[in-house]
């Protein structure tokens, strides 16, 4: 009775500065009246309370941390983001932080962190017990046909926490009639629990692109893709972060004797034969939103510019400018509506592959017969590539079921979009340009959205009225 | 064949609508009353039931728990009249097996020991307070009390601390969808996780209290 006054005591250690209080709480006794309350208990008016000295706790020092529940995961993976240590007071404060930091890398189901008690009083077991979730996920699905090609399909996996080593690996491939792609890619978050984050991918890539709409069984300009990426980022502040990536290619394009002139001038820029792209791109992103699938509040601001230049053994020198903007709003309490914008600019000569294809950003719009590439490859019969794009619109999303174990929630939801793309040659030759995607360059999208323990999944109905008319 | 296709993913599209309903969570009944103290309204109820299992078993882990109880008196029209916050704080120490809570009403704050988890979510969620003037009620009937609980609740500053690169891993947003069925990985924390659990819960039809007791 006595040990539990004086850990009232202890406890309310605002008492010890205020000796009125101090009488209070001392005659505080474990006994409980039947209906629960302590007819004893420290009650008092808040005007006297000591705000300074709330819900006050004795010392606690971490004495080791455990980690529970782990089968996969490394234990210096999750070490990496607790920000108490060993010898550290208990910060109730900084162990929240670790929480939402373990959960923020997706590894987990939940985690909850408890203390135990030491080897002597005032020592405390930091305890993390994780429940590990699956992380191979489907990250892209591909599944159509077109005049192009007959039939279509592929899919892309990830794994979000490779060999429990927290680091990202993943790949997709594409086939369909004279086109396949092959992507693999990796992504360490952070290395040794410092800000710099590394990633890696590669291409193995041959593609067609039809050159004469109205004859789709002609020539078609044929080229294979063998390379790929190395990049270093930084996380600079909030959400922030800047990268700095070199991508080396080798370009093969085979050439095309016998093409009609005219064609061959609308024919996608590429040089013909062995040829290399060679360039730096460095980048700035900051990514404030709740959810990249669905989002209801926060923003994000991504800016790119990439530049290929012979000094670093690029056949093709240009530069490339990007700028992507997005904001989201929450609004009758579940609602999502995003509003986003992107912009691009090359200047110079680059491979048409990584120029601007109006279907990439687009809806469906009437009069425009073209589908969004699909791995890097395109299967419509449009070849028009850009060296402009502006491209704003809207998706506004609403929650229609909510589940819990295969299928978290769904959303219907329906998109605008106003995109016009304009190739600067012919922009410079006539002042209206071309390329807005079709006759407007209004387009629209309605679908539904599936979040899964496997993957988000979209059902869209402007892929399927793309494929239809 | 192309038309029907068409109409069959526009009935798809709309027929999922249906489920708007299903989607949105109805409050939870609650055993609410109304009484009179001298010129004040007092209401009474209980909502220890929104303590869930996985918010008994992190305060026994021995950290703070925090819970927000946020009560609104609404006319019978629906819009809210007066309104009310209780929070509690709630800590068990694992050396000595007590719970220490702190309850803050708006004018009143209680520091309680107990001995047993329950008595301690007794004293935070069985709820007795007053909600303000009685002349502010100028109906006769048809109140009614909404009461939110919100478990563990983190403050948007945490959350903007620690949110990692929502992009997938490729570093896009995703956009249009590349495929009639298109794809990104989910890497994120669920809202429940992250915002703590919250319950709504809604009383029936209440007349307004009299000193008399009659409505």
């Amino acid at each position: 009775m006595l040990i539990f006054a004086l850990a009232t005591v202890a406890w309310a250690s605002g008492a010890r500065a205020d000796p009125t209080r101090t009488a209070t709480v001392a005659v505080s006794t474990a006994s409980v009246a039947p209906d629960g309350q302590e007819p004893d208990a420290d009650v008092f008016d808040a005007a006297f309370a000591d705000e300074a000295a709330p819900f006050d706790q004795e010392a606690r020092f971490v004495e080791a941390v455990e980690v529970v529940g782990n089968t996969k995961t490394d234990r210096q993976v999750i070490l990496e983001r607790i920000q108490v240590e060993v010898g550290d007071l208990v910060n109730e404060a900084r162990i929240e932080e670790s929480r939402l930091r373990l959960l923020g890398t997706g590894f987990f189901k939940s985690v909850e962190f408890s203390l135990r008690r030491g080897s002597n009083r005032g020592r405390v077991l930091l305890v993390v017990e994780v429940e590990e979730r699956n992380t191979i996920l489907v990250d892209e699905l591909y599944l159509g046909y077109s005049r192009v090609s007959p039939f279509f399909g592929g899919f892309g996996l990830a794994e979000t926490n490779f060999l429990g080593r927290g680091v990202t690996v993943g790949g997709s491939f594409v086939l369909g009639r004279d086109r396949r792609s092959l992507e693999l890619r990796a992504f360490a978050p952070s290395i040794s629990g410092t800000p710099l984050q590394i990633s890696g991918s590669a291409i193995l890539l041959q593609g067609a692109e039809v050159l004469d709409e109205d004859d789709l069984q002609g020539q078609q300009l044929t080229y294979r893709r063998l390379g790929g990426t190395l990049g270093v980022g930084f996380r600079v502040g909030m959400a922030q972060r800047v990268s700095l990536i070199y991508r080396l290619e080798s370009v093969r394009a085979d050439r095309l004797p016998n093409l009609d002139p005219a064609l061959l001038r609308q024919a996608p820029s590429i040089q013909f034969d062995d040829s290399v792209l060679s360039s730096l791109t460095a980048r700035y992103e900051r990514d404030t939103r709740d959810d990249p699938f669905m989002p209801t509040q926060g923003n994000r601001v991504a800016l790119t510019a990439e530049v290929g230049t012979t000094l670093i053994g690029s056949t093709y020198e240009f530069s490339k400018y990007t700028v992507e903007l997005s904001q989201a709003f929450l609004l009758f309490e579940e609602h999502s509506l995003e509003l986003h914008f992107y912009g691009g600019l090359v200047q110079g000569h680059t491979p048409f592959f990584n120029q601007f294809f109006i279907s990439d950003f687009a809806y469906f719009a009437w009069n425009r017969d073209s589908l969004p590439r699909n791995a890097q490859l395109n299967f419509s019969e449009s070849n028009d590539y850009d060296d402009l794009v502006a491209s704003a619109g809207a998706i506004y999303g609403v929650p229609v079921l909510r589940g819990k174990d295969l299928l978290y929630r769904m959303w219907l939801y329906g998109g605008l979009e106003f995109t016009a793309t304009a190739s600067l040659d012919e922009l410079q030759e006539d002042p209206t340009g071309r390329g807005v995607g079709g006759t407007i360059p209004l387009s629209f999208d309605l679908g539904v959205k599936f979040d899964t323990f496997i993957g988000n999944f979209t059902l869209s109905l402007s892929y399927m009225l793309d494929l239809v008319f | 064949m192309r038309t029907r296709l068409g109409i069959a993913l526009v009935a798809l599209v709309v027929g999922s609508g249906a489920g708007v309903a299903r989607g949105q969570e109805e409050p939870a009944p609650l055993s609410a009353d109304l009484t009179l103290q001298g010129r004040e309204v007092v209401t009474r109820y209980d909502v220890t039931s929104a303590f869930t299992e996985a918010f008994r078993k992190r305060l026994s882990g021995g950290l703070t728990s925090r819970v927000l109880i946020e009560t609104l008196l609404l006319g019978p029209d629906g819009r809210p009249m007066l309104a009310q916050v209780r929070t509690c704080e709630l800590r068990l120490d694992v050396w000595d097996d007590l719970i220490y809570a702190r309850i803050l009403d708006t004018n009143r704050v209680s520091r309680r020991t107990y001995q047993l988890i329950d008595d301690a979510l007794r004293a935070c969620g069985v709820v007795e307070t007053v909600m303000g003037e009685a002349d502010a009620l100028e109906y006769r009937r048809g109140y009614k009390v909404q009461v939110t609980v919100s478990l563990n609740p983190v403050s948007e500053e945490l959350l903007e601390r620690t949110r990692e690169f929502t992009s997938n891993p490729r570093g896009t947003t995703g956009g249009r969808p590349r495929a009639f069925f298109g794809a990104v990985a989910r890497l994120f924390r669920s809202e429940e996780d992250v915002r703590g659990t919250t319950f709504v819960f809604l009383s029936g039809p209440i007349a307004r209290p009299s000193a008399g007791g009659e409505p």
